[in-house]
């Protein structure tokens, strides 16, 4: 759609700036206040221009142990990529190229699962991690993460196994290769970039998650750094929450999730909508 | 592919292919959920030591008291509302992304932005902004209407604060699957359409939702059970206070199990959840099959 | 084609060995881990090292933070212990943590260190606390190091100049608020967030009104009814305390923003920090104002418990009772305030003139408004209901009568 006369034109624009605008405030001021230094935080009205300063992450790193988390953090959305990445690629080859009676149903089940909210299986899944001696954990958040990325993983990457044409595997094997060899050879190097996207995506999902961490872990051993801001939000102060240091933790997670999205944006969406990727 | 095998070493290969995400998933969600529906007929409450049976009482003395019941009107208000503001929202934002503009492409991105920052640094950042003494909403509240407000302990504004921080959060989900829906669409189709006079309600049901693929409509619904599910907005922002004004049932079942062990009313609570959740996804399943069959 | 298989292998497996590694770590920490409040990691780092606490007992420790709002807290330690193992093997309870924990039987009895001679150095009503609040089934599971009881503080000064008398009822807290009241000063104020905030005011409140929070009775109605009136018809109370932890309120109170208040007693400590501000002639301490019934002001606790998942409980009880034997207590009191209590062994060390706390918890105690804390077998959930639905009334959601019945029902629903 073009849009031709000037007032249109005015009232797009004018339509992009607020919105811009509406986005792009909240990080802005998570930015601003990581920033500003503690004294000039609490004042009445905000400082809108503060002195800057890079107290507040030194600070960060004294009062927690924040490359602990950042490493817990990074191993479980790394092992739930693998782990998830991984059993879906398996699973969707088989869903898009096996026929077998019911699998379309099994399929349907499978994706169905997305439905469930995480909340509901907290209680049970603590039992089950305790018998398996997983609470507290990267193994058990990792088992249990991977669980939940698996469904949208494979529901995304059957539409693509499906794109992949068949008949180069078929020759494959005609020629005597076995299926790790085509998988390999011919089904992985064609579905790279599909293979990325939903990568990226429960990468995205994986770093997020507050809701494992936080009830299935304890410790250093396991906490990630989502866990670790509702943590210092505890944290009290005479002025009230110390807001310098969540946001300066805020940044930390924001910022890897702000380069991936310029980095990769026509991915990300084209795996969302598994419609377009071209 | 494989017909040249036999049916027992095919169902073998698919066995090994899918057996492992299967199983991974239906152990950790169907399991959970059975063991969920099992415990909601007991009191068990770690603090106390007890188990014990006692059929349907956890779920009658859900809706006897009235905070649940509260809780559960403001769960369905806080989905719908949300849900039609990212729909209108998402609408118009998909449109101006089809729009061409210089620049269009870095706002594009910018718009995934909000959605993929952590949920719960997105519920602290509002919550600052908030804050009735030094937050930056407040600071423009007061400068323009003169008024010092405490938006999070006015449990109507606290509510509000609650479902437009969730709207700006999913809203721009909801933008790329209805951007993908437009894209699909030849320009033609919706300059007739609007030459017609069909108005902007009507063009998106008859034009843009069929044109969508099932994987969008189906997406844009698990959405939505998702945002009913999510306790991150709430822990970041409210805490489900002022009272219990902006508390959710997600974020009760996580007071209930987690922070006072009551984990039989914690299940009964899970299973009316997940009967709210099944209708949605029946819902799902009728709009897949239809959208599946058509396309 | 080949290359690009060998590098995604190579991250593979990289990745794995990675994941696999960290999981290997085994965290066999040799030395006891110890967890307080963040308030108390200095204090209790310093008593270790005057008293020279390795050296005489061979064990090396560690103290670390404890999440310090009870919520939070008890989440973190149900997943560990359940899990079978905990993040501390002596932790710095408080109150609610503490009623929780030995209800699920997570805590080691302590009985075993202590000889009955001990007891004779604590006074009636410690033990009598002791009896509710530390034992269980006949066992001691924690042991207090501390015994705060609630204070009165009012702004000395301020009241001087506007010849006003010292509040000593209910009602004359209305009429002199009404007074103090300005467009930059609340007469008085609170803590009255969710989380263990509104929860004690309320408590405090409805004991002075002759009654205990969790029967939702009489008592409980004329306290919240007390309060919305300070708030909303006397507007005597700012209507921002309903977001207001107690820290938030010692701010407010040293920056002339507020001119009386209840407070714990830290912030006998906070006051002298602020050394612009402070002056002896500034604050005062005074007796509550009485309610309908008393005067009473209610006694909490923080004490030392070993978690019976802990792998170094003799390590544990050997720091217990090296923190808690009649020699150390007074020392530690001296130290810091954090370990003062009425015990015979403190108050004879400890020069009660001097301190200001051990003064005022004198002056207290002599008049007979110090009371045992009211109690309830689960207290967390019992408290959440209490906060959840005074918070409500206050912030003009529901009824009073609502509030009653609310309450009755769910507390009926707790004891099923």
């Amino acid at each position: 759609m073009k849009f031709r006369s000037t007032r249109n034109k005015i009232l797009l624009y004018f339509g992009i700036a607020v919105f811009v605008f509406i986005i792009l405030v909240p990080i802005y001021w998570l930015f601003l206040t990581a920033l500003t230094p503690r004294t000039q935080l609490f004042s009445v009205p905000p400082n809108y221009f503060p002195d800057f300063t890079l107290q507040n992450f030194r600070n960060l790193i004294d009062q927690v142990p924040f490359l602990a988390y950042l490493t817990n953090s990074i191993l479980f959305a790394f092992g739930a990529i693998i782990l998830s990445v991984i059993l879906s690629f398996l699973a969707a080859y088989g869903f898009a190229r096996i026929e077998v009676p019911g699998s379309n149903f099994l399929l349907f089940a499978l994706v169905l699962t997305m439905a469930i909210p995480e909340i509901v299986t907290v209680v049970p899944l603590f039992q089950v991690l305790r018998n398996l001696n997983m609470i507290d954990t990267i193994r058990g958040l990792v088992m249990v993460m991977g669980s939940v990325l698996v469904p949208f993983s494979v529901w995304v990457l059957v539409t693509f196994v499906k794109r992949v044409p068949v008949e180069m595997e078929e020759a494959a094997i005609v020629d005597g290769a076995n299926l790790p060899q085509v998988l390999f050879y011919i089904v992985i190097p064609a579905m790279k970039p599909s293979l990325v996207t939903v990568t990226i995506i429960n990468f995205i999902n994986a770093w997020n998650n507050l809701l494992y961490p936080l009830v299935f872990s304890s410790s250093v051993r396991a906490k990630t750094l989502t866990v670790s801001i509702t943590e210092i939000f505890q944290a009290r102060t005479p002025y009230g929450r110390p807001w310098e240091l969540i946001s300066t933790l805020g940044v930390t997670m924001v910022v890897p999730m702000i380069i991936l999205v310029f980095v990769a944006q026509r991915g990300i969406v084209s795996g969302l909508t598994s419609g377009s990727l071209d | 592919m494989f017909s040249n095998y036999s049916k027992l070493k095919k169902y073998l290969i698919f066995a090994i292919l899918v057996g492992p995400a299967v199983l991974l998933r239906f152990s950790t969600s169907f399991y959970p959920i059975v063991r969920t529906i099992y415990l909601s007929f007991f009191k068990h409450n770690l603090m106390e030591q007890v188990h014990r049976y006692v059929g349907l009482n956890n779920f009658t003395a859900l809706l006897n008291d009235q905070t649940i019941v509260d809780v559960i009107g403001f769960t369905l208000v806080f989905i719908s509302v949300s849900v039609i503001l990212q729909l209108i929202l998402g609408m118009a934002i998909a449109n101006l992304l089809n729009t061409e503009f210089k620049g269009r492409k870095i706002v594009r991105t910018l718009n995934l932005l909000p959605w993929v920052i952590p949920v719960i640094v997105s519920g602290y950042v509002f919550r600052w902004m908030l804050n009735a003494d030094y937050g930056l909403i407040t600071d423009w509240i007061f400068r323009l209407s003169g008024k010092e407000v405490q938006l999070l302990i006015n449990s109507f504004y606290a509510r509000v604060s609650l479902i437009l921080v969730n709207v700006w959060r999913n809203t721009p989900f909801m933008a790329i699957v209805l951007l993908a829906g437009l894209q699909s669409i030849p320009d033609e189709l919706y300059e007739a359409a609007k030459i017609d006079g069909a108005s902007w309600f009507q063009r998106f049901l008859h034009i843009t939702l069929p044109a969508s693929s099932s994987t969008i409509v189906t997406l844009g619904l698990f959405n939505i059970i998702w945002q009913i599910a999510n306790i991150d907005i709430i822990l970041g922002l409210t805490q489900g206070g002022p009272g219990s004004a902006t508390t959710v049932i997600a974020f009760r079942i996580y007071q209930l199990g987690m922070q006072w062990f009551s984990w039989g009313s914690a299940s009964a609570l899970s299973v009316y959840l997940l009967l709210i959740v099944a209708v949605i996804s029946l819902i799902a399943l009728y709009l897949y099959r239809r959208f599946e069959f058509s396309s | 084609m080949l290359k690009r298989k060998s590098k995604f292998l190579l991250t593979l497996v990289v990745l794995s060995i990675l994941l696999v590694s960290v999981n290997m770590v085994v965290f066999a920490a040799e030395e006891l881990i110890v967890g307080v409040g963040g308030w108390a990691v200095e204090p209790t780092k310093q008593a270790l090292e005057e008293l020279n606490f390795t050296e005489k007992t061979g064990i090396e420790v560690t103290v670390t933070t404890r999440p310090g709002s009870p919520p939070e807290f008890i989440s973190q330690m149900t997943s560990s212990i359940l899990g079978g193992q905990t993040p501390y093997d002596v932790i710095d309870l408080e109150d609610d943590a503490a009623i929780n924990f030995s209800r699920s039987g997570w805590l080691v009895d302590l009985d075993p260190i202590y000889d009955d001679q001990f007891w004779d150095d604590w006074t009636p009503g410690m033990l009598e606390m002791v009896e509710t609040w530390n034992r269980h089934e006949g066992e001691l599971f924690r042991i207090p190091h501390n015994y705060e009881t609630q204070y009165f503080f009012y702004r000395k000064d301020i009241l001087e100049e506007k010849g006003l008398e010292v509040p000593q009822t209910w009602e004359e807290m209305v009429e002199v608020g009404k007074e103090l009241t300005t467009d930059e000063m609340y007469a008085v104020s609170d803590g009255l967030a969710k989380g263990g905030y509104i929860g004690v005011y309320v408590s405090y409140l409805t004991q002075q009104a002759g009654g205990n929070p969790f029967d939702f009775g009489p008592a409980l109605r004329e306290s919240l009814q007390f309060i919305h009136d300070m708030i909303y018809e006397h507007e005597i109370f700012p209507s921002s305390a309903l977001n207001k932890d107690f820290d938030q309120v010692n701010n407010d109170f040293v920056n002339d923003r507020v001119a009386m208040m209840r407070m714990w007693p830290y912030f006998f400590d906070y006051q002298e920090s602020q050394e612009d501000w402070y002056s002896e002639d500034k604050v005062g301490v005074a007796l509550p104002p009485k309610g309908p019934e008393s005067r009473d002001t209610f006694v909490a606790s923080w004490g030392w418990a070993i978690p019976n998942t802990s792998d170094k409980i003799d390590e544990a009880k050997t720091f217990i009772e090296f923190m808690t034997s009649v020699e150390n207590a007074p020392e530690l009191a001296k130290m810091s305030t954090w370990f003062l209590s009425p015990r015979h062994s403190i108050m004879e060390e400890i020069d009660v003139e001097e301190s200001r706390l051990a003064s005022n918890l004198k002056k207290y105690s002599d008049a007979g408004v110090i009371s045992s804390r009211p109690f309830h077998s689960n207290f967390r959930q019992a408290s959440s209901i209490v906060e959840e639905l005074a918070s409500a009334y206050l912030t003009n959601q529901i009824s009073l009568d609502e509030v009653m019945e609310r309450g009755k029902e769910q507390m009926q629903a707790l004891e099923e």
